[in-house]
């Protein structure tokens, strides 16, 4: 099978994504826990689960959970984690974004963070969502998100650089018009700064590529550092990214 | 927590109830022999490697 480019990249940094400080401390990951008000009695689904963080936090709360990815090695760590943290109710299935194998209206919650800037399709992923979710069911949703215009153009390119898998990050106004299209209530969103330390961020490549990075981050034009905020402190430097976080509801009809 | 602990690389059947075929969404037959879940509809009969299954058509084997 030709690998995607999805599955190149967290196939070959698997292990970098399960102790990555923002996807497994990240507040977005508490708040949403918080925001969705899981119930006990819930059946849940975890989409690109990746290293598994937001599974692991749901599951105390829910009767099962299903989580999915593409990836052959994220899978793997996930299903060690989850016997390390004696999870009993998570199942791992392979599965598509795009193409989820789970019955209609089957599910109470599906999740999804920091990954839809990777999927080849984000309305088909919300299309599936609806699919699967019952009515009144509710998905909640992480993701890096970019002002509008050119400011966000830079900063996906920026990230796309880095991480060939890094389609595109959507601005806030795209996704509320995408979540309203496909059918869902918005119930609550925010928008949440985190600061990324470009240390490890960039240590997937060499000098040369992390150089490149460098300087992009640094000599840019003022509306760009806005936004990334870049800052040298103590010889290590960090930038800001932003996370929009959406809980929705399904909506009765179509 | 409810759902009881299972030895690896089995699965255990009621999870597989809200699964379907990723292509038709049509049910899904278990073989517990073959570890497969097939699909009659889309004619694809998707592995389950060490408890976990498959749900990608292109890494499903073709049903004559």
């Amino acid at each position: 099978m030709t690998k995607s480019l999805s599955q190149q990249e967290f196939g070959a940094h698997a292990r970098s994504y399960l102790t990555s400080k923002p996807h497994a401390q990240g507040k977005s990951l508490e708040r949403m826990v918080t925001l969705a008000e899981p119930q006990p009695h819930w059946h849940a689904l975890d989409v690109a689960t990746g290293a598994g963080h937001t599974a692991y936090a749901f599951a105390p709360h829910v009767a099962r959970l299903w989580a999915t990815d593409i990836t052959d090695e994220m899978l793997e760590i996930v299903r060690g984690e989850i016997a390390k943290r004696q999870l009993a109710n998570v199942r791992v299935a392979f599965a598509r974004a795009e193409c989820l194998p789970f019955d209609d209206e089957s599910l109470d919650l599906v999740t999804c963070r920091i990954a839809p800037h990777h999927f080849e399709s984000i309305p088909r992923f919300l299309d599936e969502t609806r699919r699967v979710l019952k009515p009144g069911g509710t998905l909640a949703l992480v993701d890096n998100v970019v002002p509008p215009g050119s400011v966000g153009d830079y900063v996906n390119a920026f990230e796309r650089l880095r991480d060939p898998s890094h389609l595109r990050a959507w601005t806030m106004p795209e996704w509320r018009e995408a979540l309203a299209r496909h059918g869902f209530a918005i119930a609550h969103e925010e928008e949440i700064a985190k600061t990324m330390e470009f240390g490890p961020w960039a240590a997937r490549h060499d000098a040369t590529m992390q150089a490149l990075l460098r300087a992009m981050l640094k000599e840019t034009t003022p509306a760009v550092k806005d936004f990334l905020r870049p800052t040298e402190k103590d010889g290590a430097l960090t930038f800001d990214l932003r996370e929009g976080l959406f809980i929705v509801r399904r909506t009765a009809a179509a | 927590m409810t759902t009881s602990e299972r030895p690896s690389g089995s699965v255990d059947p009621k999870l597989l109830e809200i699964l379907v075929c990723p292509l038709t969404k049509a049910p899904l037959e278990y073989d517990a022999e073959r570890q497969e879940l097939i699909s009659r509809a889309a004619k694809l009969a998707y592995p389950i490697r060490d408890g976990i299954p498959i749900m990608l058509p292109e890494e499903a084997r073709p049903l004559e």
